[in-house]
């Protein structure tokens, strides 16, 4: 390899990370500006301003948003977690007939969007009574991450090595003990990067929860964060201190987990 | 083949609870009338909730106190959302088993579905008739079949006043070389190209949520006068949009962008990025609602006045934000009691203070140039019968097909004989 | 796994909580959401049957029509444009160590877009696209004022711009996708092109290609997804403004619901949505089979 052409590559890379960061850096600097300045993210003033963000926190009252969107995520990654572990353990260690069918049928799901589907779920939902509750939004996520959940832990523990669940076969192991002893401990970099994705997922979803809750209290950050956009559409910085607010975490995760989230896309694209 | 057995069970028992809930939707029979009504409100600990749009809710919330300290065993939650997500998702609201009790009216044909009650009770009851402008009240009177206003079932009650006019600023008019606020379309015209021969921008709007649709009504009801356009904007069967005044409104909005008297960018920003401009000195004239006066007010101080739109006839837009009871609410006669005092003459100040015309006019007082020059257009207006309520209002879905049309129109993309075609056949497709 | 168990009434009770909550939220309303499209429906009074009309009716408005084909321009930003570029410039900096510092810190940053909620990435291009944005400013001070214009209210532009955020979302994730593929691939395949006599084309050609199978039917797979739905942008971005210039069927679906109230033509459009999409998907994974 020339150095004239690593040069290329080292500066066609850091052109991407410019483009890559440009619209997060444009909101950024706008939300340190003073309320009433003009400046639509091009120009930088070292004159920062953080009394935004503060602003921001109790007009588009976050703390509830973070409350409510916490909350659901929670709910949904433990549970899911369990429920694709099972499943996914389910279709890779037994035999049964249309296995591969149903194994499809999951996947199916895969290609749904969640669009398609939201009208009968609100009508569903409503005759139940969990409209404008947190479930309204967990159990069509759940529902929803199970595919990936299944696909995802099958293909891994396929790439196990056969030996060791045969070996506790034979040993007389049952089904659940060669899971619990033998599988998920040497499985936890799978579980971790789908727990991630779950949460990713499920703190970042919007559709659902603008449709099925109407309740302003029980909002969630995505759906909060678009009302509180619509209502301070002529404050540039206080909007932009909202939008930072809510991405912050997202950053802040990403960044501890960057490890796991890269490696588990990178990996999950050969499965 | 046991597993998909087992599918097909699921499968299907699920259904069945699916169609047994939609089975369960409620027939539409129109807004039921109360069993009972009554002024006695229940001494029990009570939460009334109130759902509502921004900035609407600053008079609610202060409404609200009043009323808590009228009655302390009732706790009021007021819930806000701004205007398009509030008319999407009001109806689910009203629906589901935890919506409002006190909701603000969307549209009035949306009570067909009987999620909210005929008012007409409770009406007669507190003698809301005699304070609210019959052209205001007829707006939120539907006829029997649903097809028009101006009925007589009472589906939501008006708590305030909005007119459409014209802002103009004072300064850049002089600057433009024109003494007098005009009057007539000629006059307007003529500070238009004032206007624009001074390097001003002539007329601030905003169209990227269909606001371009004023200009329409407002130039096509100053030509056809509003007898007739109220009409149309009722829904009376017989009626059309096809008239000169909307043609000559169409074409003129057409015009005035080739001429470059609104900025070629019109499409791509709100109503509010407008009112930001022609504070900020960008537009000569705005034409836009008194509910903009407060934030028009305070930027620009004695620098701004309002006028009713120019034309042959002193006509305005005008509607006001009404108020309907949910038909699932369990406190109706708390929520009408609640109603009443958002009328009151308690609470006109609080309204006009958040910059909201009351509904008794006459106990409103300008404190401020522009306060005086909005209560002047509208007693103008008033007297001249000249109210006419909103096209996007006269059925549930022509408020975005205003957007639409008039952002094809000024996009270079649909003719005016198009635009006035598309709108005629949304307003006959309900009728 | 070749050996495993063959029993089937122990392996329904490890799939059937995930198979339940999958049939109820997801199975159970789409199978429903197909019966409401065959009715007539303002969803709230009776329904209607209303045979196939609905589905005609998709293909005869022009607003549900143009909503699709819109899609199908946004495909091509959201996935064909960030593969194909993403191919080509993976290609060009294969050369790089991906364990050098930029390589490193590249893949973290690039990777980020990725994560973020699409609401808060519409925001943001919102406000750069917006009159006074970024872009104007940037054409500006390059001597292109004359090119300024509202991006998103431009019937010519405001779609392209919006695919353009799909090309921001997608070209980096390619990008890393194949740059870590090729790593993988045996250098004697590169060095055997040479010996041939063929150059960089070829070697991209015959060998980068044909061997990033897997990553390509994956970045196409999810990226197209992505372009299917993209009800999160649009709706930030323009609610479908200027005069239906930018409908997506996502967005026409809520639309037709909630502010017309025509829930059975919303299911309908909603179902052949997901034919699309489907559609679409097993496309990919045909032509792009392993060999």
């Amino acid at each position: 390899m020339t150095k004239y052409e690593s040069a290329f590559s080292k500066t066609f890379l850091i052109f991407m990370v410019a483009f890559t960061i440009l619209p997060i850096f444009a909101i950024l600097n706008i939300s340190l500006q003073p309320a009433d300045a003009l400046s639509t993210g091009l120009s930088f003033s070292w004159d920062l301003n953080f009394q935004n963000y503060v602003d921001a926190w109790s007009m588009g009252n976050f703390g509830r948003l973070f409350i409510n969107s916490l909350g659901i995520s929670l709910t949904i990654i433990p549970l899911a977690i369990f429920f694709a572990i099972l499943g996914g353990f389910g279709f890779y260690f037994f035999n049964f007939r249309n296995k591969k069918y149903l194994f499809n049928f999951f996947l199916l799901g895969m290609t749904l969007p969640y669009e398609a589907i939201v009208i009968p779920l609100y009508y569903g939902l409503n005759s139940v009574g969990l409209l404008n509750t947190s479930w309204a939004v967990i159990f069509p996520l759940l529902g929803g991450f199970m595919p990936f959940g299944i696909f995802w832990l099958r293909s891994y523990f396929s790439s196990l090595p056969n030996e060791l669940a045969e070996a506790a076969s034979i040993d007389g192991a049952t089904s659940l003990q060669i899971l619990m002893k033998i599988i998920l401990p040497i499985s936890k970099s799978a579980i971790v990067s789908l727990a991630i994705f779950y949460y990713i997922w499920s703190w970042n979803h919007f559709i659902l929860s603008m449709i099925l809750i109407q309740d302003a209290t029980r909002r969630t950050v995505t759906t909060g964060l678009t009302a509180f956009v619509n209502q301070y559409s002529q404050n540039l910085p206080l909007l932009c201190a909202g939008t930072m607010t809510v991405i912050a975490p997202t950053i802040l995760f990403f960044i501890l987990f960057q490890k796991h989230i890269v490696k588990g896309i990178l990996d999950g694209a050969v499965k | 083949m046991k597993i998909s057995g087992k599918i097909k069970g699921v499968v299907f028992a699920s259904l069945l609870a699916l169609v047994a809930s939609t089975s369960g939707a409620i027939a539409a029979g129109g807004a039921p009338s109360p069993s009972t009504v009554s002024k006695s409100i229940t001494k029990k600990p009570i939460t009334l909730r109130v759902f509502t749009t921004a900035p609407q809710n600053k008079v609610s919330e202060a409404v609200a106190k009043e009323f808590q300290k009228k009655y302390p065993n009732i706790k009021v939650v007021v819930q806000a959302t701004d205007f398009p997500n509030y008319s999407q998702g009001i109806q689910l609201a009203l629906k589901s088993k935890n919506g409002p009790d006190v909701a603000l009216a969307a549209n009035a044909f949306d009570s067909k579905n009987g999620l909210t009650l005929n008012l007409a009770k409770y009406s007669r009851l507190y003698g809301w008739n005699k304070t609210i402008p019959s052209t205001i009240a007829q707006q939120w009177k539907v006829t029997e079949d649903y097809k028009s206003m101006a009925g007589s079932i009472q589906v939501a009650l008006p708590t305030n006043i909005n007119i459409v006019g014209l802002y103009y600023n004072k300064a850049l008019l002089k600057q433009a070389g024109i003494t007098t606020p005009p009057v007539s379309m000629e006059d307007f015209e003529k500070a238009l190209a004032a206007a624009k021969k001074a390097g001003l921008v002539p007329l601030q709007m905003g169209n990227s949520q269909g606001h371009a649709a004023f200009l329409v009504q407002g130039i096509g009801q100053a030509t056809d006068g509003a007898k007739s356009a109220a009409k149309w904007a009722l829904g009376v069967t017989g009626s059309t949009f096809d008239t000169a005044g909307n043609k000559l409104g169409a074409s003129k909005l057409l015009a005035w962008k080739e001429a470059g008297y609104i900025p070629s960018d019109v499409n791509s920003y709100s109503l509010q990025d407008a009112v930001k401009n022609f504070t900020q000195g960008q537009g000569v004239f705005l034409n836009d609602g008194n509910w903009d006066a407060g934030t028009i007010d305070a930027a620009m101080g004695d620098n701004v006045g309002f006028i009713p739109f120019p034309g042959k006839n002193v006509v305005a837009i005008g509607g006001g934000d009404a108020f309907q009871i949910a038909s699932n609410s369990k406190n109706k006669d708390a929520a009408a009691a609640f109603l009443d005092m958002l009328i009151s003459a308690q609470a006109a100040p609080l309204a006009w203070a958040n910059g909201f015309l009351p509904t008794n006019v006459g106990s409103a007082k300008g404190s401020t140039s522009l306060q005086n020059d909005i209560l002047k257009a509208y007693g103008n207006i008033s007297k001249a019968n000249g109210i006419v309520s909103f096209n996007n209002n006269v059925t549930s879905s022509m408020n975005q097909t205003l957007t639409t049309t008039t952002q094809a129109l000024l996009g270079g993309q649909m003719s005016v004989a198009t635009l006035i075609s598309t709108v005629q056949a949304d307003w006959a497709s309900s009728r | 796994m070749k050996k495993g168990r063959n029993s089937s009434s122990e392996a329904i009770l490890f799939v059937i909580p995930a198979l339940s909550l999958y049939l109820l939220f997801v199975i159970a309303p789409w199978i429903s959401a197909i019966s409401f499209s065959f009715f007539n429906w303002d969803g709230i009074g009776s329904a209607v049957w209303n045979g196939f009309n609905n589905y005609s009716e998709v293909f005869r408005d022009p607003e549900q029509f143009n909503s699709i084909k819109h899609s199908l321009v946004l495909i091509g930003f959201f996935s064909v444009v960030p593969v194909t570029l993403g191919l080509v410039l993976a290609h060009l900096i294969s050369n790089l160590e991906t364990t050098s510092l930029i390589g490193r810190m590249s893949r973290v940053v690039i990777f980020l877009p990725q994560v973020l909620p699409l609401i808060a990435v519409g925001i943001a291009w919102k406000l750069i696209y917006s009159s006074q944005g970024v872009l104007n400013q940037f054409l500006e001070n390059v001597g292109l004022g004359a090119s300024t214009r509202g991006w998103l209210g431009d019937f010519n532009f405001a779609l392209p711009a919006i695919g353009f955020v799909g090309i921001w979302l997608g070209t980096g994730l390619c990008l890393l996708l194949f740059n870590s593929g090729i790593q993988k691939i045996d250098q004697h395949l590169y060095e055997a092109v040479q010996l041939d006599g063929g150059g960089r084309i070829r070697a991209f050609t015959s060998v980068t290609v044909p061997s990033l199978r897997p990553e390509i039917r994956f970045a196409s797979t999810i990226t197209m997804i992505a372009a299917l739905s993209g009800f999160d942008l649009v709706y930030v971005m323009t609610n479908g403004g200027p005069g239906g210039a930018t409908l997506v069927p996502g967005l026409e679906v809520f639309r037709l619901a909630f502010s017309y109230n025509r829930f059975g033509q919303a299911c309908a459009l909603a179902v052949v949505l997901s034919l699309i999409t489907f559609l679409f998907i097993l496309l990919i994974n045909r032509v792009l089979k392993d060999n």
